[in-house]
């Protein structure tokens, strides 16, 4: 048997400071990682952005630095708003987006209202229901699509995407709604009931406006789907005035084994711009929306 | 007239849970009605089926003497007012107490009318153009009181209004909401856990208890004549003490036999009461408001015995003093001045004019 000698324990002696020190060191750590993360991410836009500023010929001229623009013109973007069918692809995208974006609320905030606050028999299977619909890939549902489509004589008409669109966005616009319905107390709606508010009315003039940040956040997803939806427009639209911006800038200015690089990364710079606008001004009601149903009952 | 009756209500959920056991209630009109009780008594849920946010399912409710079982909520003429306020937040104070009134299309001048009326009365005129958020919590109440009082409906549903405030500003709210009532009239049903609420606030006090009624009355008479072993611990603070024992005919009077030898007689003017119980077991009753301090010992009817307190709780006016007798926790209430301090022995006097005799098994009180 041995002996076992007890040593007293003596605690590290504690630095004064030390917390203001790691607050410094998971700052800097913070920053750096931001810093990769950012340079990641905005390089292909800058290659974009210098690509679009070059001339074919400095573009084909492989022996100049690809990051930096020796005669910087603005010819590109010049020759895709005036020459081609960019602003009607243009035109097109606004359109089939606006009208997504409507479709998508008026159902999404009906039903997620209904689904999260009219109790009714099957109500929760229902809500799993509609979240399972938006797992279902794109790629497996455009085939029995496209035999729908073209049973309604829709093919090759940019409203087909406005009947499309709202089947990806509907669902997880409902879920995000659902999730911020959920939130708002339930004597809200108590209250409007007692006051004589209808379920409309109170939808209308309690729901939405104190849902608000929910809704935008379901809008600017609604609004990113369709404009920056690939699959269902390049299957379904052919001719170049219906064609949408992601499909059009492909199909006019990729021609065989031609790539008209400058104008292509012009008019995707350009095509990126309304989601960024979106973005920058609602983006705080964006994030309130996202995590609203998450901390909250 | 607005009378609220109640007739053999019922409310059972899937599975066969039931909430409330048939109760009937008769509320006059102008009555300010409390509903009390432990959590899960079926107060809320009896507050719910009057306001329509429940259905019943069965018996009958009516408000003026009509039937509401099927009318919707905005049809009934009431007015609730909710634990957690329910201010519609995107709203100004004028607007929130304004809803219902416009969804009811009064004329613009006869809203403001009534939001400047329900604001005076409330003081919070100066309030009008804030936002909820903007407000602190006894603030909101009030507005959640003024949104109930332009309505000027038949009756006022109050949800246990008062839990999310600080002690303090409860009592000041309750203060408002006795005013309140004294202004406007309207027939009140209140529910509340706290019983201090429900005695200082209520005409009449409905207690509740695993979805049956206990005992309606004044708060005085609940305070001083229960009927039940509930109603008896439920209302006062601290609770009734409770200690068995055993009713004795002795000597040609009743005598209570407790614990530790000790031996109390029954006033002789309750001796005919409780006459048919002698030899049997019971629970002995008493307030701690009536066991005291040793003084005026010669009074009529009051018994000495010596308590050594585990606690005392200075309360400032009175010394709350806690002791046990043979297992039972024994409540006192004693002078300041009284040298009351744990482990240190404390001559006691129990005033047996207010002692009450329960049975053990049913909780009747005798």
């Amino acid at each position: 048997m041995g002996t076992v000698t007890a040593t007293p324990f003596v605690p590290a002696e504690i630095k004064q400071g030390s917390l203001r020190r790691e607050r410094r060191w998971a700052l800097i750590g913070a920053y750096l990682a931001l810093a990769v993360f950012v340079i990641f991410f905005m390089v292909p836009p800058f290659h974009m952005l210098m690509t679009s500023l070059k001339s074919s010929a400095e573009i084909a001229d492989l022996s100049g630095n690809p990051w930096i623009v020796s005669r910087p013109t603005l010819q590109n973007y010049w020759e895709l708003l005036t020459q081609g069918n960019y602003l009607i692809h243009f035109r097109n995208s606004v359109i089939v987006t606006v009208c997504t974006v409507i479709i998508s609320m008026i159902i999404s905030v009906m039903a997620a209202f209904a689904l999260a606050r009219m109790k009714f028999w099957g109500s929760a299977t229902l809500a799993t229901g509609v979240f399972l619909t938006y797992l279902v890939p794109e790629t497996l549902l455009f085939i029995p699509m496209f035999q729908i489509i073209g049973s309604l004589g829709m093919y090759n008409n940019m409203w087909a995407m406005v009947l499309i669109f709202p089947t990806l966005t509907v669902p997880f616009c409902t879920w995000i709604m659902i999730g911020y319905f959920a939130s708002i107390p339930k004597e809200l709606d108590e209250a409007a009931l007692i006051d004589g508010a209808s379920h409309l009315q109170m939808l209308w003039k309690i729901f939405i406006p104190v849902a608000l940040p929910g809704i935008l956040a379901a809008m600017i997803f609604a609004f990113t789907v369709s404009w920056a939806a690939f699959i269902y427009p390049i299957a379904f639209l052919v001719s170049s005035d219906q064609m949408l911006l992601t499909v059009g800038i492909v199909s006019d200015l990729i021609r065989a084994d031609t790539f008209q690089w400058g104008k292509i990364m012009a008019g995707a710079l350009m095509a990126a711009l309304p989601p960024l606008l979106v973005y920058a001004f609602l983006m705080d009601y964006y994030i309130a929306g996202l995590t609203a149903g998450a901390t909250k009952g | 007239m607005a009378q609220v009756t109640l007739r053999k209500v019922v409310k059972a959920y899937e599975g066969g849970v039931q909430a409330v056991k048939g109760i009937d209630l008769d509320i006059a009109d102008h009555e300010f009605v409390v509903l009390v009780g432990p959590s899960g008594c079926g107060k809320s849920t009896t507050l719910r089926m009057i306001a329509g946010l429940e259905e019943i399912s069965d018996g009958e409710i009516s408000i003026g003497g009509k039937v509401i079982n099927d009318v919707p909520p905005r049809d009934r003429d009431i007015a609730m007012v909710f634990q957690n306020y329910a201010l519609y937040p995107h709203m100004t104070v004028f607007d929130n107490m304004a809803f219902g009134l416009m969804l009811r299309k009064f004329p613009k001048e006869e809203i403001k009318r009534r939001v400047d009326n329900a604001a005076r009365i409330l003081d919070i005129e100066p309030l009008l153009a804030r936002k909820p958020k903007a407000l602190s919590g006894g603030q909101r109440q009030r507005v959640a009181m003024g949104r109930a009082i332009v309505r000027d409906p038949k009756v006022f549903l109050f949800d246990e209004p008062l839990s999310n405030l600080d002690a303090k500003l409860r009592v000041q709210m309750r203060t408002e909401i006795k005013k309140v009532h004294q202004t406007v009239r309207t027939t009140t049903v209140y529910v509340t856990h706290d019983q201090v609420e429900a005695m200082t606030l209520a005409d009449r006090v409905v207690v509740m208890n695993h979805g049956i009624i206990e005992q309606v009355g004044p708060p005085q008479e609940l305070y001083h004549h229960p009927r039940t072993r509930f109603v008896a611990g439920f209302i006062g603070s601290p609770a009734m003490n409770f200690i068995p024992g055993r009713l004795e005919n002795g000597a040609g009077a009743l005598r209570v036999h407790l614990p530790n030898d000790i031996v109390l007689n029954v006033p002789a003017e309750r001796t005919s009461r409780y006459a048919g119980q002698a030899g049997r077991e019971i629970l002995f009753g008493i307030r701690p408001e009536h066991l005291t301090e040793a003084k005026n010992l010669d009074r009529p009817n009051v018994a000495q015995l010596v308590a050594t307190p585990e606690v005392t709780e200075p309360m400032g006016m009175e010394t709350l003093v806690h002791f046990k007798l043979l297992g039972a926790e024994i409540c006192g209430r004693v002078d300041p001045s009284a040298p009351a301090s744990p482990g240190q022995p404390l001559p006691m006097a129990v005033d047996l004019n207010h002692m009450h005799l329960l049975e053990p098994q049913s909780g009747r009180v005798l």
